[in-house]
């Protein structure tokens, strides 16, 4: 597929946390948050990112923020290599790359006023002066369905969904290109989750913005994503377009996710795949597939050899020994030739 | 923390400032110790005005005069037979001069060492903890006696010397502070955005550590006074003839058998700015916390 250079672009991208035990210091062991990551996310769609809790979907997200800085790998931002960028180059990226956090509690500063946290963006980069700041602010929170006068008030006196709009007007002030929604809706009510879903989607088309949308809920992910991969232990398992990985799940993993999903005609009923087991702990990862040993189709293989993303046509990516293209009798051929080009 | 963002907005709703001010208004403790620091703060400042005498004036003839017994010196004189009660006025200044200043070098060192530490963490913020517990293990008054027997006393160097452990409080509690608030989101909101670190550190997350700082510094100041009347008191402290109120207990050792004034008056003094001060401060705590209510 002749497609234009990805908006965003990681390669082999890794985050381990060390385990520190002893005052001194001493690595006594690593927590592989992020752990080998390729991904590409074109201009103008939503790339769904889904996991369980502490499979390092949050992590990714900063890692492609550049709040925290990865342990190896590479990120790409419109073509340019923003992984060692410092100082007023890494300023003007950091415009381009905007975050919308899960907490909209401590995602917003307690002591400053709407206007403060809104225009902090705007008057960093001199995106505006003097009078024009409040108007622009004015704006912002328009935009995000806030009433003008919310402006002079200080975070404590909204609600949750409020409070989540007021960081959405934040990521927004500085006019990005793409934005890391990290869970925006997790911490919401049901009936207020759908309001934030609809204003980030107006948001996303009125302004042509590319999404990665992280969350752990796979009914939102469905409703806005384009493409969705799946996350466990820190590896993506799983990377489709939406309408084929919910209509054909292909990796046990997914399979078992996508079963979990309540369905809500109670006369359709459908097999339900029960995970045993917990998610390893992520300082202490299993041998071969790190799903082996919660994964209902486990063969001997598994146990050993460590599954690859491989394409497995229509842009579909899976990490998973059963799933190798048809004819490549070897599981995993060399493990460098298979990047993303979907 | 006035700056261009500020323009034009009007402050009507209630802020935490509102709130804190009510709190600490309708606590009678704190109210009395705020009057108490004010007292004291006004003779400080305004000493020259309502101290009958000089200070260092000595009238050889009225030496060691009972005090209430003669209407031009009210509380007596002292050994030399300077004015007691203006030296007393005189002491207050020198009180407050010294605790004031002792606090604001620890705040201006320990704030800034304490919000970098925990801010970037790694090597810096090991370094730092290294000092800080280094420092911790001196006993604080044995270390100033021992930088006043360096460098001369005066009153320069009892500052100095009670500068030098003073930050390490005010650092080890700005460092804890900013350990917990550099990992909250607005903070890398601010960095996602690309607002500088400083701007990040000494605006944005400063705000939210202020409380504990501003507690912890109208404690230490009833501290530093203590500090500085002890070491005085020990004639290690200011030099004749400034007035302080733990010399003037120190010196009058010798006469307290029969002369108790001059050991009594002095002591009341250091007492009720010492109760003022930590009225307050428990009075602000509670003030500055929302989650406190009688």
């Amino acid at each position: 597929m002749a497609e234009p250079t990805p908006l965003l672009t990681t390669v082999g991208l890794t985050k381990h946390f060390a385990v520190n035990k002893s005052r001194w210091g001493k690595e006594i062991g690593q927590v592989r948050a992020v752990d080998g990551i390729s991904l590409a996310v074109h201009s103008g769609e939503t790339l769904g990112i889904v996991g369980e809790s502490g499979c390092g979907k949050t992590t990714l997200g900063r890692l492609i923020l550049r709040l925290i800085e990865p342990t190896s790998g590479q990120i790409s931002f419109a073509g340019t290599n923003i992984s060692d960028m410092s100082g007023v180059k890494m300023r003007a990226i950091r415009r381009k790359i905007q975050i919308i956090f899960q907490d909209p509690y401590s995602s917003l500063n307690p002591r400053m006023t709407v206007h403060k946290i809104v225009a902090q963006g705007i008057v960093t980069h001199g995106l505006a002066k003097g009078k024009a700041v409040g108007e622009r602010v004015a704006q912002l929170l328009e935009m995000v369905g806030l009433p003008a006068n919310a402006a002079r008030r200080y975070p404590h006196e909204f609600s949750g969904g409020q409070r989540q709009r007021i960081g959405i007007a934040r990521a927004l002030a500085v006019e990005p290109e793409f934005i890391v929604a990290d869970e925006p809706v997790s911490a919401l009510d049901v009936s207020v989750q759908a309001q934030i879903v609809n204003l980030l989607q107006d948001i996303q088309s009125e302004m042509g913005l590319t999404f990665m949308f992280i969350a752990h809920d796979l009914s939102v992910v469905r409703h806005i994503s384009d493409r969705v991969a799946v996350m466990y232990l820190g590896k993506i398992v799983e990377l489709a377009s939406k309408e084929a990985l919910y209509s054909d799940p292909s990796h046990p993993y997914t399979r078992a996710l996508l079963s979990a999903v309540p369905v809500t005609n109670p006369k359709k009923r459908r097999e339900r795949i029960i995970l045993t087991g917990d998610i390893p702990n992520p300082a202490d990862i299993p041998s071969g597939c790190p799903f082996h040993p919660r994964c209902a189709e486990r063969q001997v293989q598994c146990e050993t050899t460590v599954p690859q993303l491989t394409d497995i046509g229509d842009g579909r990516q899976v990490a998973c020994l059963l799933r190798q293209p048809a004819a490549s009798s070897p599981p995993a051929k060399s493990p460098q030739a298979k990047e993303e080009q979907d | 923390m006035a700056d261009d963002l500020d323009d034009g907005i009007d402050f009507e709703h209630r802020s935490f400032w509102n709130d804190a001010s009510r709190r600490f208004c309708r606590n009678r403790l704190a109210v009395t110790g705020l009057a108490i620091v004010g007292l004291v703060a006004f003779l400080a400042i305004f000493a020259d005005f309502l101290a009958p005498f000089p200070y260092d004036h000595a009238y050889f003839d009225k030496v060691l005069l009972e005090p209430f017994q003669h209407p031009d010196h009210p509380l007596g004189t002292d050994e030399v037979g300077r004015d007691y009660l203006s030296r007393l006025i005189y002491g207050a200044r020198t009180s407050l001069t010294v605790s004031l200043l002792v606090q604001a070098i620890a705040v201006l060192i320990g704030v800034p060492v304490g919000a970098l530490s925990g801010y970037f963490g790694g090597r810096l913020d090991f370094a730092v903890s290294r000092v800080i517990d280094v420092m911790t293990a001196f006993p604080s008054l044995l270390f100033a006696i021992l930088i006043i027997s360096v460098l001369d006393g005066g009153l320069p160097t009892i500052i100095i010397a009670l500068s030098i452990t003073g930050w390490i409080g005010i650092a080890r509690l700005t460092r804890a502070q900013f350990l917990t608030l550099r990992e909250q989101e607005y903070a890398l909101a601010a960095k996602a955005l690309g607002v500088p670190s400083s701007k990040i550190i000494f605006h944005d997350l400063l705000l939210n550590a202020l409380t504990p700082i501003l507690v912890a510094v109208s404690f230490g100041i009833p501290g530093t006074i203590f500090a500085e009347a002890g070491l005085s008191f020990i004639g290690l402290g200011i030099n004749d003839p400034l007035a302080s109120w733990g010399k003037m207990v120190g010196v009058s050792n010798a006469y307290v058998r029969v002369y108790w004034h001059l050991a009594l008056f002095p002591t009341i003094a250091i007492a009720m700015t010492m109760l003022g001060f930590s009225f307050l401060g428990d009075g602000l705590r509670d003030a500055l916390d929302p989650k406190y209510e009688e």
